[in-house]
């Protein structure tokens, strides 16, 4: 059967549901199918390949379905760009098809209101309104402009093609658009790309301000590679790399690096000259020696030569120009760490041009800075707005809100009525990517196809479709070429994909894989060394007398904070945080509630001060302090956070709508509103950076809405520590020193045979963990994996307040003092231990929770009364209650999982580990015999599924060859709260420390914040 | 499985997205399909129509499409038959899906699968009754939890709880 055929089909059963609601149909009908299509069963998951579009990196994706609904995503494992994995963002992509303040069909303004309008209406109107803008304007090309986000691939011609021939222009904007780090690369290199970065390749990895772990370029793909490279797991006895990070705050990414270097912001890239310099590198880099560096930078000058002689003596790399050194010096910022890379041997080693990334290129602020001074001289006539909020996230002193006014035609394509559609005349809302045909590029070798996995929820329109029509009902002119054949968007992208795919059997067969990996078919190209990284090798100084790519020369002198100064003011640093990327996604409930990783604050933004600092001011946590700039103001709560340096306060974007919503507006604010319109004046690119601070104390309070108490683990040793050269001794072979100390009550020490006996003789299965605390990153994409797979509930910003979240993975991070200065941090996933000897066990009343025969710890949630005794009693607090009936407003309960119960109000409820899939698994594989043995790898836990690290190892304890049997009996492995005897099914694996790094700059500091 | 069915019917437009359990054991139909006719004298095995109960969840409720495919060629016997096979006629002339109304279904919280139980080879009549004599199907078995466990344990299946309860 044809795809689109049983689209149709789906659409039909999708409508006698949705139509649910009269007399004759209802709860309890049974509505068949039509015609079955050939490949859907009832009962039994579909699956549809496709591309995940919550940013530019372009991951692969597995939409699951079930009955024509998406219920769940998985990346997809044969993408070479997320290998199976997908961040948090990723994993909610299905609470922006299902939300539920989409905007639900073609809408224009009319006597100040928005009024229905049908979509040939919508197509005729635009047209004929271009139509006569365009003669008014006496055909001057460029009164009609499509501004888009960025685009790749077929969408991308399309949308040039159009504006070619109808005498418009284009203008791309995104808010991470790189543009310093491109302008720095052809200076450097001689290409304005995103090179590829071999972190997975490399022994040393330094980041200047790269947020690589979280939002930077393709966050999942990088992820897994520093995974690689640094995760130390006691399985094989081979030395793991070391990660530095310099920036000015202790992001999640540098909160991973053995080393974070605290630099006053602005200056970072300081410390990558002098680097470049004690490696030789002459020109410009000369004049920065580590003891002037150190100076401007507050980095010990010893620390840069050390840093400097870790680059040369290992594989190295060293990553350039996030979104914290995205300052009015940030194209020098990047040039400085290229000519680092050049200096070190990497350039052509592990930074190579042959596969550049081609995701975030393109898109500009001088083009959009540009566009308003048009738009308020009155030359733009129409402005026709897709994929970008431009008034969200631009800075208000642009005035890009005002300038809009000044255009006649305004069409805003989102899906969703922001804070830019509202400005607008017409609102003709796009599908959502799980609803769209599409195509994406994330680097030259990888294209990933977007399929739709389910019919539109609402009665949207593919924006090409809209264009194209738009295109028909002009024509082409004399200068302009005629609307192409092909009807509609989808024959066009096939017509675009007839070279690649020319009969429909390979046309399936795409379909089915997602994409062409071609990179996946050969050694990815990055990981073969070129004939400049020999030459780079060969000395650490002979690279540097290369010949510069572009040759300008960059200006290093440190950048320019501008504002208030003196006493009470601090540099203020935005950041992308890591759920709400740059404020997309901000009406996505479960993205609204994930704790930040660094300070652990869902629902609202904060201003991170350093604790000594607040303590100097006066501020405790949730005291409403007003930040100016003198550009605008804003009033947040104060958050106490080791990682803000004295001198600085930071400040995450993506909230503060006005618009977009009932989850993303009025919650918290907007941070652009305190900066000024500035730009790298190298690249044009907008300086996130560079504006100081004052900072008032209003005397209001609100309740901080953390996740977690205390920032110390207070000796409790739950994330233990080793050194690296301990780690390797044990996974050798050698003896563990110490006694067990903590066995109370029982002389078996606690090992995985142990553990493994703690399910019923018969059984074949103990299920367990093995996590590694070394991998750990904190991303919490576990956590909303779990949320989607596992029904769980968002419970709003008031009952965080009360600590009445309900997620029951959630990711802990203590801060812990070094012995030589300087402070770690663990991240450490905690969820139900499924203990042997469970606490929560005996103490339940009515035997709602036991031990089953596989070793689970079982929660039967309608033998439950809700004493909550369980809870009491659980030394993890991994159990929830749901003080109330949790709402899924329509249609966000479409994306339920019917193979999981939705809990009810009076329940207690946690981790299961996915015993929906373990049971799943069993059905299955009793296909072969009634004695038949789920093997290994046969299903994953969704938090495991997910992992962009492989922190997560779950199987079968009592399987010896099973990889989690052998980490957890591997040399790093350790119970949490082991003296408490609970035997624990979850093992967790060392943090493994000092790595070669040493102390770092930042002398040791305070590290209970929170209280 | 019955329950997913039952959840995404109710989801279409309850405020919440509990599945009430059937009070009605012999709900009317909107048409009036004869089980007997088509068990007993037609010989028709279960699986025919309910394709997917030994590979799923969910047993499968047939298509207008599996009628047609005989009832394009029988048009009935008697009047009475007649009458009821113009109203299937009038749903295959309009693209409709018919809306049964639901006999058998079990809480929101447990979890059914037919699969294992047809692999197991317990029988369709074992818990739906012999629905060859049944004019208008009418639920036979109780659907209570004792009544589940007891077969279970009978027959040597788990009656550990998370087997059904997750």
């Amino acid at each position: 059967m044809e795809r689109r055929d049983f689209l149709k089909l789906i659409g039909i059963t999708g409508a006698g549901a949705a139509t649910a609601c009269d007399a004759k149909v209802g709860p309890q009908s049974l509505i068949p199918y039509m015609v079955p299509p050939e490949d859907i069963t009832p009962g039994i998951p579909t699956w549809y390949a496709s591309t995940c579009r919550e940013c530019p990196a372009g991951c692969g994706t597995h939409v699951k379905t079930r009955e024509g609904r998406v219920i769940k995503l998985e990346g997809n494992p044969d993408s070479p760009v997320n290998r199976g994995k997908l961040c948090a963002r990723g994993q909610a992509a299905h609470q922006n098809l299902y939300d539920p303040d989409r905007l639900k069909g073609p809408k224009r303004l009319q006597d100040g209101d928005y009024v229905d309008a049908p979509w040939e209406e919508a197509a005729a109107a635009i047209a004929a309104e271009i139509g006569r803008l365009r003669t008014q304007s006496g055909g001057e090309p460029g009164a009609v402009v499509l501004l888009t986000g960025l685009q790749t691939g077929t969408r991308e011609r399309l949308y040039d093609e159009w504006a070619q021939a109808l005498g418009a222009r284009r203008v791309v904007y995104e808010p991470f658009a790189y543009e310093a780090l491109l302008e720095a690369n052809r200076r450097v290199f001689g290409e304005a790309a995103l090179p590829a970065y071999d972190i997975e390749g490399a022994e040393f990895v330094i980041s200047f301000g790269a947020e690589f772990l979280e939002t930077w370029i393709s966050p999942v793909r990088y992820a897994g590679q520093w995974a690689r490279m640094h995760a130390f797991r006691g399985d094989e006895a081979v030395e793991k790399g070391i990660f530095v990070a310099v920036e000015p705050r202790l992001s999640m990414t540098a909160s991973n690096a053995d080393e974070w270097v605290s630099v006053k912001p602005g200056t970072e890239y300081l410390v990558a000259l002098a680097m470049a310099n004690v490696l030789g590198a002459g020109g410009e880099a000369s004049e920065w020696t580590p003891q002037r560096a150190g100076e401007a930078t507050g980095v010990d000058p010893a620390t840069i030569e050390r840093l400097a002689r870790l680059f040369a003596d290992k594989r190295s790399v060293a990553l350039p120009g996030g979104i914290s050194t995205s300052h009015p010096k940030a194209t020098a910022a990047a040039v400085a760490v290229n000519l680092l890379n050049r200096a070190g041997g990497a350039f052509g080693d592990t930074v190579t041009l042959s596969a550049p990334v081609t995701g975030p290129v393109a898109g500009s602020y001088r083009a959009i800075v540009d566009l308003v001074s048009e738009m308020q001289t009155g030359t733009i006539q129409a402005l026709l707005i897709a994929d970008a909020n431009p008034v969200y996230s631009l800075p208000p002193a642009l005035g890009f809100a005002e300038a809009l006014r000044q255009v006649r035609l305004r069409v805003s394509f989102s899906s969703v009525f922001d804070e830019t559609s509202a400005w607008c005349h017409w609102l003709l809302p796009d599908h959502t990517p799980l609803e769209s045909w599409g195509d994406w590029v994330p680097q030259q070798d990888v294209i990933g196809i977007q399929q739709p996995a389910m019919r539109p929820v609402f009665n949207t329109r593919a924006t090409p479709d809209v264009l194209l029509d738009v295109w028909r009902a002009i024509g082409g002119g004399e200068e302009g070429a005629a609307a192409p054949e092909e009807a509609t968007w989808y024959d066009y992208l096939r017509a675009a994909w007839s070279d690649r795919a020319p009969d429909e059997r390979a046309w399936a067969a795409v379909l089915k894989a997602g994409g062409i990996w071609e990179a996946a078919a050969v050694t990815p190209s990055y990981l073969q060394p070129t004939d400049a990284a020999t030459a780079g090798r060969a000395g650490a100084g002979a690279a540097a007398t290369a010949e510069a790519g572009g040759g300008e020369a960059a200006d290093f002198s440190p950048a320019e904070f501008e504002g208030p100064s003196g006493e009470g003011t601090f540099a203020l640093v935005v950041y992308p945080q890591l759920a709400l990327y740059d404020g997309r996604t901000a009406n996505r409930p479960w993205l609204q509630e994930l704790p930040d990783p660094a300070t652990t604050v869902a629902w609202q933004t904060w201003v991170e001060l350093h604790p000594e600092t607040a303590d100097e001011l006066g501020l405790v946590n949730g005291d409403v302090v007003s930040v100016d700039s003198g550009h605008g103001s804003v009033e947040a709560p104060v958050i106490r956070y080791y990682g803000a340096r004295r001198d600085t306060v930071a400040m995450p974007l993506g909230r503060g709508h006005d618009r977009m919503g009932r989850f993303a507006a009025g919650r918290g604010v907007n941070p652009i509103a305190l900066l000024p319109p500035t730009a790298d004046a190298d690249s044009g690119g907008f300086a996130w950076q560079g504006v100081r601070v004052q900072l008032t104390k209003t005397g209001a309070k609100v309740e901080p809405l953390t996740f977690q108490g205390s920032d110390s683990d207070h000796g409790r040793d739950l994330a233990e520590a080793i050194p690296m050269a301990e780690a390797l001794r044990l996974a050798s072979g050698g003896a563990e020193e110490h006694v067990e100390e903590h066995v109370v009550g029982e002389d078996i020490p606690l090992t995985v045979e142990r553990v493994a006996r703690d399910s019923d003789s018969e059984s074949p299965y103990r299920w367990g963990m093995a996590i590694s605390v070394d991998a750990c990153i904190g991303c919490n994409a576990c956590v909303a994996a779990c949320s989607a797979e596992n029904n769980l509930p968002f419970v709003g910003p008031e009952r965080v307040a009360r600590s009445r979240f309900m997620n029951w993975i959630r990711i802990e991070r203590y801060f812990e003092e070094k012995p030589g200065g300087g402070v770690e941090t663990h991240h450490l996933p905690m969820l139900c231990q499924h203990c042997g000897a469970a606490p929560c066990e005996p103490v339940c009343p009515v035997y709602a929770t036991y031990h089953n025969p596989d070793g689970l710890n079982v929660q039967v949630y309608n033998r439950c009364v809700g004493t909550r005794y369980c809870s009491n009693n659980c030394p993890y607090k991994v159990r929830y209650f749901n003080w109330f009936q949790y709402e899924w407003p329509e249609p966000l309960n479409w994306g339920l999982n019917p193979d999981v119960t939705a809990r009810e109000k009076g329940v207690m409820e946690k981790c299961t580990y996915c015993v929906q899939r373990i049971n799943a698994a069993k059905i299955v594989v009793k296909d072969q015999g009634p004695d038949a043995v789920i093997p290994e790898g046969m299903f994953q836990t969704a938090c495991q599924q997910t992992c962009p690290t492989d922190a997560i190892v779950f199987g079968n304890l009592k399987d010896p060859a099973s990889r989690v049997a052998r980490l957890a009996g591997g040399p790093l492995a350790y119970s949490a709260l082991e003296h408490l005897n609970t035997r624990p099914a979850n093992f967790y694996l060392k943090h493994v420390t000092d790595r070669g790094g040493a102390p770092t700059a930042e002398p040791a500091a305070q590290t209970t914040g929170a209280h | 499985m019955t329950v997913a069915w039952a959840l995404l019917a109710a989801t279409a437009c309850e405020p919440t997205w509990k599945a009430e359990i059937v009070q009605d054991t012999t709900p009317v139909q909107p048409l009036q399909f004869m089980h007997d006719v088509h068990v007993s004298a037609e010989s028709i095995p279960c699986a025919y129509c309910h394709y997917s109960a030994n590979v799923s969840e969910e047993a499968g409720i047939p298509p207008v499409g599996t009628c047609m495919g005989c009832h394009r060629f029988v048009p009935g016997t008697s009047d009475a038959f007649r009458t009821e096979i113009q109203l299937l006629m009038g749903f295959a002339a309009d693209s409709q899906p018919i809306p049964w109304n639901r006999v058998y279904s079990v809480p929101a919280f447990v979890q059914f699968t037919h699969k294992p139980h047809i692999r197991a080879g317990v029988t369709c009549a074992q818990c739906h009754g012999d629905v060859a004599r049944m004019v208008q199907v009418s639920r036979a078995t109780p659907l209570s939890m004792g009544w589940c466990v007891d077969c279970h344990r009978t027959n040597g299946a788990p009656d550990d709880c998370a087997t059904c309860h997750y």
